[in-house]
């Protein structure tokens, strides 16, 4: 049952012809694991703790630097050198203190993936390498966790939602782990905003998947900021994939 | 043959592969994705998947930052 307080604060959510009590019921239940709270982590956890996302995992070993504040607007200037999962977290209570919310100061790696998206509903990949989103792919496929990843750069823009109960492809499919890895966010640039337009629609998307509204499984969606255009391909899973394969040789 | 890569229209040999059209683009073939009409064509498929006249390519660069 939602409360008297949360009729009201999801008041505008309720009203929709595609949502209504159980669906809020659905998402005061959910475990949402937010992997990398940078641009991308900043935009997506502020929709979803608004939402009323019932329990937020934050997770991030990096701390706050002056040259974030361009595009990670859940951070303050008096919060250079603390913690981001930490700083993020309080932030997000004050947003909305009915939610429950973790914050995890550590790197996902192979060694503890699995362990962090356990008992997840869905997990976004919010993550600036190409090393730490396969880790999260191998976990969330070995675990049969929605994975909603997103990624940004310069101008560009990459979303997708993987369902390892489904035949699509995974991201190992898309990008095999012989994929060159690119400079690191801040030697590339990025657009302030175009974190918020992925990040937010990492959160967007994640309410679809929770809700039972998603269609677009294994889509990648583009975002060109040059042309302000998205564009969609299918994503066909690749028989000689090492991550969601069976039978394949896994140790690669 | 005529086909659109990236929504640019170009001139490429008839039955040329994926393959070719990578190498022909000079396109950093480890660090991209090819789509063809649409559907993601996986790079060990590249050197046998032919392209026919009208086909619609994108070439997506990797994009992993957070
Ligand atoms: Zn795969």
């Amino acid at each position: 049952m939602l409360t008297d307080h949360e009729y009201l604060r999801y008041g505008a959510s309720l009203c929709l012809d595609t949502f209504g009590e159980e669906q809020q019921m659905t998402l005061k239940c959910a475990r949402v694991t937010v992997i990398g709270l940078g641009g991308l982590g900043c935009a997506a956890s502020q929709y979803l703790a608004a939402a009323g996302a019932g329990t937020l995992v934050l997770v991030d070993d990096d701390t706050v630097q002056l040259s974030n504040l361009q595009r990670q607007v859940l951070y303050t200037s008096e919060q250079i050198g603390a913690e981001k999962a930490h700083n993020a977290a309080k932030a997000l209570s004050q947003l909305n203190n009915t939610i429950a919310i973790q914050a995890k100061t550590l790197r996902v790696n192979k060694d503890n993936a699995q362990e962090l998206v356990a008992g997840s509903d869905v997990v976004l990949d919010c993550t600036d390498n190409l090393t730490s989103r396969w880790i999260i792919n191998k976990a969330c496929y070995q675990a049969g966790i929605p994975l909603v990843t997103g990624a940004a750069e310069g101008l560009h823009g990459q979303l997708m939602s993987l369902k390892p109960a489904e035949q699509h492809g995974c991201y190992a499919c898309l990008y095999p782990p012989d994929t060159e890895e690119r400079p690191a966010c801040e030697r590339t640039g990025v657009w302030g905003p175009l974190v918020g337009i992925i990040g937010t629609s990492q959160a967007f998307q994640a309410i679809r998947v929770l809700t039972g509204q998603h269609s677009d499984w294994g889509v990648l969606h583009t975002f060109d900021g040059a042309r302000m255009t998205w564009s969609q391909f299918y994503l066909p899973a690749s028989a000689h994939c090492s991550h969601c394969q069976e039978g394949v040789c896994k140790s690669q | 043959m005529q086909i659109s890569v990236n929504n640019q229209s170009i001139q490429i040999d008839e039955e040329a592969t994926v393959a070719a059209l990578v190498k022909a683009q000079k396109s950093q073939t480890r660090a991209i994705a090819v789509a063809v009409n649409q559907q993601i064509v996986h790079r060990e498929n590249w050197s046998e998947h032919r392209l026919h006249g009208g086909d619609v390519v994108d070439i997506v660069t990797v994009v992993a930052g957070g």
